[in-house]
């Protein structure tokens, strides 16, 4: 059964409409001086807190280097399985020595369109290689294009110092005579 | 018989059996690196420790003591627990704990035994050892010397399984490392034995380094389609796609082992393109029509004969078999292949299921073939070209149709090896479960369902195939078609 709601009878001055016309002007009126909080985005952008979770990046260190070595752990933990690794043999043939490394992503791959921020992978990971970044401008003409490939994930997480020191070959002389 | 009690349980077994044996058939698994139940008794690695008689301060190494008349074994009691945190820590001293990257991250002992009997953190704040990484013992194993526990498992499984020591222990005390000997790198057919034994991960298999985590795989428990012996195995997979085969412990039949080459094979299963929907003439047609068009060339059987792959199951050859008898073809014969076979596991037979065609009554291709009007080959064998010669037609079910895919009248799709299931004897006569480790995709039918519709039969299920294969063959104890079950 439906509900009949009785209307209240307006009484006259309601009914000539003009005062409930006048103190709507006046209330837009006074909205123009008080100070303006919409944001002219793009030309204006607003302030992103520290804590805040973008899109996941992948960083190198200060020296340019992947910290990724793809143990997978964040492909393990992701919930919406937004993250493929395909993982590979650490590069040999440079400056560095790998030795202590042997493993990195030949592929990296996140699903933006199924992430869904909750920074798991940022969390999981041994070698503080993936951040939840403060990119949040995520737009493409393609599905494919959401589908971040590793020089993406590189581009939006830049560089970061970090406390992992897997670079420092740990022989200091003492362990490794006759070997 | 030796009466002994193990927390509490009393066992009753044969003389000679150890503590760790007798535990484990009360279902008590002591913790074990060293020990491995088909290379014997070695008793290094001491984390294996338990309480005999109350006897807290001189703990027994279970693996290698005898039980003993009366005797009275604690698992668990406080002296065995302390002991073996204590060889825990001994033993994660010097480990990288790189589980990170290391392959054998999920399934390996020192991870779980950490878990379970570890303290959790270290104590140790001075410089870890370090020794070689990434020694190639050959173009199959990788070495990582810091991973390395010393168990010794892997140069005993050389001496006592293979007769040859390709590999051995150089230096002394915490210097100690696995090294290859004066003749180079490994050549022996079956090392990749060693990656499997290896209770860490100091042995990896090159094939298999860095290629996924084993907790992202599906595993399937099956036998090995390279050859007849059927060492049974665990065939990984990864989203449609085979990266390994492991050997799973059967005792009567391959142990714990298997040879390089079956293991290696698993790729040759990864096809790319294959048959999928029925052809008749070239077109594609429906599977009712193409296994009408068969009915209607084979018309009463004279001058037809079938030809079915040994690598085709027992219920899929008894659909064949009861096929063929209701129109009237007397010629069944299986195919063969053959590769280099060994002493020791690897057969010369290189197809899973031969003894079982031969106890389904089909007969190897003769060498007087007689002249044939059609030939029918069910599943994927390589065909004699004596009998293509004057064929009126040719019937094709096979997963890879090739080039005899356009001489053939009627081309039908097929599973490969790892995808079917049923049953296979090997060439001991155990009759052994087949698990499919992949799945075939759309277009295809499982090949019993193809035969069992020519043939007209009602069997809904592959058991009721079983079950009338056992009816019509009179499977017994001596010559088993059909796998127990356990």
């Amino acid at each position: 059964m439906a509900k009949v709601v009785e209307r209240r009878k307006l009484n006259f001055w309601e009914e000539l409409y003009l005062p409930a016309i006048a103190e709507g002007l006046g209330r837009t009126f006074k909205q123009m001086f008080k100070p303006e909080i919409t944001l002219q985005y793009p030309e204006q952008r607003p302030v992103i807190e520290d804590d805040y979770r973008g899109a996941p990046g992948l960083v190198k260190d200060e020296e340019g280097r992947e910290k990724c070595v793809s143990c997978q752990l964040c492909e393990y933990i992701c919930p919406p399985k937004a993250i493929v690794i395909v993982p590979g043999e650490a590069p040999e043939d440079t400056a560095y020595d790998y030795s202590n490394i042997e493993k990195a992503p030949k592929e990296f791959y996140i699903d933006m369109l199924r992430c869904i921020y909750c920074g798991y992978c940022e969390e999981i990971c041994p070698e503080q290689a993936i951040f939840m970044t403060r990119e949040y401008e995520l737009n493409a003409a393609t599905r494919q294009e959401l589908v971040h490939d590793k020089p993406r994930l590189y581009e939006i997480g830049g560089t970061r110092p970090g406390l992992i020191k897997k670079w420092k070959h740990k022989d200091d002389g003492r362990g490794a005579e006759d070997h | 018989m030796i009466k002994l009690t193990i927390d509490g349980q009393e066992v009753e077994v044969e003389p000679g059996t150890t503590i760790l044996e007798a535990a484990r058939t009360l279902g008590t698994e002591v913790p074990h690196y060293c020990y491995h139940q088909d290379i014997g008794i070695d008793g290094n690695c001491r984390i294996c420790l338990v309480e005999v008689n109350g006897n807290t301060d001189k703990l027994t190494i279970s693996c290698k003591q005898p039980c003993g008349e009366g005797m009275d074994v604690k698992t668990e009691s406080d002296a065995v627990v302390k002991a073996r945190k204590g060889v825990m820590e001994f033993l994660l001293i010097n480990h990288p704990l790189d589980c990170t990257i290391c392959d054998q991250a999920g399934e390996c002992p020192l991870q779980d035994y950490s878990y379970h009997y570890g303290s959790g953190d270290s104590r140790f704040v001075e410089q870890k050892r370090n020794k070689r990484k990434k020694v190639e013992f050959s173009d199959k194993v990788v070495f990582d010397g810091e991973r390395c526990i010393l168990c010794t498992r892997c140069t005993r499984f050389f001496e006592e399984v293979r007769d040859c020591r390709p590999i051995g222990v150089e230096n002394m005390g915490g210097k100690s490392t696995i090294t290859l000997g004066p003749n180079g790198p490994i050549e022996d057919p079956y090392q990749l034995n060693i990656v499997d034994i290896c209770p860490v991960g100091a042995l990896t298999s090159q094939d298999f380094r860095f290629k996924q985590r084993i907790w992202f795989m599906d595993f399937a428990e099956t036998v090995c389609p390279g050859c007849a012996k059927g060492c049974n195995i665990t065939a990984g997979a990864y989203q449609g796609k085979l990266l390994r085969f492991v050997p799973r412990r059967n005792p009567d039949v391959n142990k714990s082992w298997m040879c390089d080459d079956g293991r290696l094979s698993y790729d040759d299963y990864n096809i790319t393109e294959r048959t999928r929907g029925a052809k008749v003439a070239g077109a594609d047609a429906s599977f009712e029509e193409a296994l009408a068009k068969i009915g209607e060339l084979v018309g009463d059987g004279s001058g037809v004969a079938v030809l079915a792959s040994t690598s085709d199951t027992c219920e899929e050859l008894h659909a064949i078999r009861t096929w063929a008898g209701k129109v009237g073809v007397t010629h069944l014969w299986h195919g063969a292949e053959t590769w280099e076979g060994d002493d020791f596991l690897k057969e010369e037979d290189a197809t899973p299921n031969t003894a079982g065609a031969q106890r389904l009554g089909f007969t190897p291709v003769p060498t007087e073939a007689p002249s044939l009007r059609g030939l029918v080959v069910a599943g994927d064998c390589p065909v004699p070209p004596a009998l293509l010669a004057d064929l009126d037609f040719l019937v094709l079910q096979a997963p890879v149709a090739g080039e005899l895919g356009e001489a053939a009248m009627v081309l039908l799709p097929g599973l490969t090896r790892v995808e079917k299931k049923g049953t296979w004897v090997n060439c001991l006569g155990h009759a052994q479960k087949v698990q499919p480790a992949l799945e075939p995709g759309p277009g295809v039918r499982e090949d019993w369902e193809l035969w069992r519709d020519l043939a007209g039969e009602d069997w809904t299920t592959l058991k009721a195939v079983t079950r009338a294969m056992e009816a019509a063959s009179g499977s017994s104890s001596d010559t088993p078609l059909v796998a127990s079950e356990s």
